[in-house]
């Protein structure tokens, strides 16, 4: 277990939601909302009332609490400042297909016509972009030879495809703007979340918000990884914010085309930078 | 110390409006009026939803679709009506298929008067309905 990362986590979901609200409206020249809003948002979503959908599933309010328990598993074993990872990168893989998987599922038990056509989008979309994340992570793996994150060794220029690869699919996974489909707000309401009141509502908004500095921070460690609390800290923010400028500047794509893109694009850009490990390394 | 007063989530419904009301009330989150600051946000489901913005006479096609969509936002919700529309029928008063106030037929917290009411009404009347929140 390392408590400073999963601190440093729990403070910087609340901190760079504000920042990316705070982001957001300066692009469209507005104040944005005060720093403590997170805050404020989740507490007052934990005293709401929870309405039981009549026709769901009584095991429905659980789903996000299983995606936020498996995140918080991830944010407990990622190294932090020279403390020594407790998980594996393939074990990371796992939890994190466990969060996207929560989603959609959500969505197909709620009953309601908007969380079904979200989790339709939702699983297309993580069918699109989870081969060529792996390969992403996998290229990294290759190139420092190990699959402990304690022996991850750096920045390298041959880890730029994959780079670029991974960061588009962490878009992707956070379903930010481009690739927003599956909680389209304009379309659909507000996607799997629609039939989702109070705590468990709660839940999906602090996996919105976790999933966010956990994969920047997966970033950092995989293909920057310098261990230093400074470094880390400042990196990470940096990378959550360009997520936000991407979400600021960019209109959303059909879904069609987010699986045309991944397909024809991406896996063989994720493909190349497994090729180029291999071939540095073997 | 309850949270709501600090991040109401409004939720907006037209109920057969000309439209006048819902450009005004969707001002309020544009760049000169900003009710983000406030920590408000327009959502899009009414299960999210703290503060229901109703525009419009009560359209009697749509008087059902009312009811339904207020009774699926969780307790305590606050209900607003904008224009003189929800108070009067307002330009569609004595018309054959509309049915004001908006009064009538659920508790209203707050009604915001004016035709179109001005967007430093609405968040002056959203203000003020913070404070019935609780």
């Amino acid at each position: 277990m390392n408590y400073l990362n999963l601190a440093f986590v729990g403070i910087a979901a609340f901190l760079f939601v504000w920042i990316e609200r705070k982001i957001l409206a300066s692009s469209q020249y507005r104040v944005g909302p005060p720093i403590l809003q997170p805050v404020y948002d989740l507490l007052k979503l934990l005293e709401k009332e929870t309405i039981r959908n009549f026709f769901a599933s009584p095991m429905l309010p659980f789903v996000p609490f299983v995606g936020l328990s498996a995140l918080l598993v991830v944010a407990a074993g990622l190294p932090f400042a020279g403390i020594p990872a407790s998980i594996d990168i393939v074990t990371t893989i796992f939890l994190l297909l466990l969060v996207s998987v929560a989603y959609p599922i959500a969505g197909f038990l709620s009953f309601s016509p908007y969380g079904y056509i979200s989790a339709r989008r939702a699983a297309i979309q993580i069918l699109s972009y989870e081969l060529p994340l792996t390969l992403s992570i996998i290229s990294a793996a290759i190139f420092h030879q190990t699959l402990s994150f304690n022996n991850l060794s750096g920045f390298s220029f041959y880890l730029l495809p994959a780079m670029a690869v991974f960061y588009v699919c962490a878009l992707a996974a956070m379903h930010k703007k481009p690739f927003d489909v599956p909680n389209a707000v304009e379309e659909l309401v507000a996607g799997s979340e629609t039939e989702f009141s109070g705590i468990p509502l709660a839940g999906f908004k602090l996996i919105e918000w976790i999933e966010g500095v956990i994969l920047a921070e997966l970033f950092f460690l995989l293909f920057i990884g310098i261990p230093d609390a400074i470094t880390h800290i400042v990196s990470v923010t940096v990378i959550f914010s360009s997520f936000a400028i991407v979400e600021a500047v960019t209109p959303r794509l059909r879904i069609d085309h987010v699986t045309d893109f991944f397909i024809k694009y991406m896996v063989p850009l994720s493909i190349a930078g497994v090729v180029i490990a291999c071939c540095v390394r073997f | 110390m309850t949270f709501v007063k600090k991040s109401p989530w409004i939720f907006h419904l037209n109920t057969g409006s000309c439209n006048g009301c819902d450009i005004e009330a969707v001002a309020c989150v544009t760049p000169g009026f900003d009710i983000e600051r406030l920590g408000a946000k327009l959502v899009g489901s009414p299960r999210h939803a703290d503060i229901i913005l109703v525009t419009g006479p009560v359209n009697k096609h749509s008087l059902e679709r009312i009811k339904t969509v207020v009774e699926q936002a969780p307790k305590g919700k606050v209900i607003v009506g904008i224009g003189a529309c929800t108070i009067s029928g307002g330009l569609f008063k004595d018309s054959y298929n509309t049915d004001p106030p908006l009064g009538k037929h659920m508790p209203v917290t707050m009604y915001i008067p004016g035709c179109p009411p001005k967007p430093e009404a609405i968040i002056a009347g959203l203000a003020k309905a913070l404070e019935a929140l609780k």
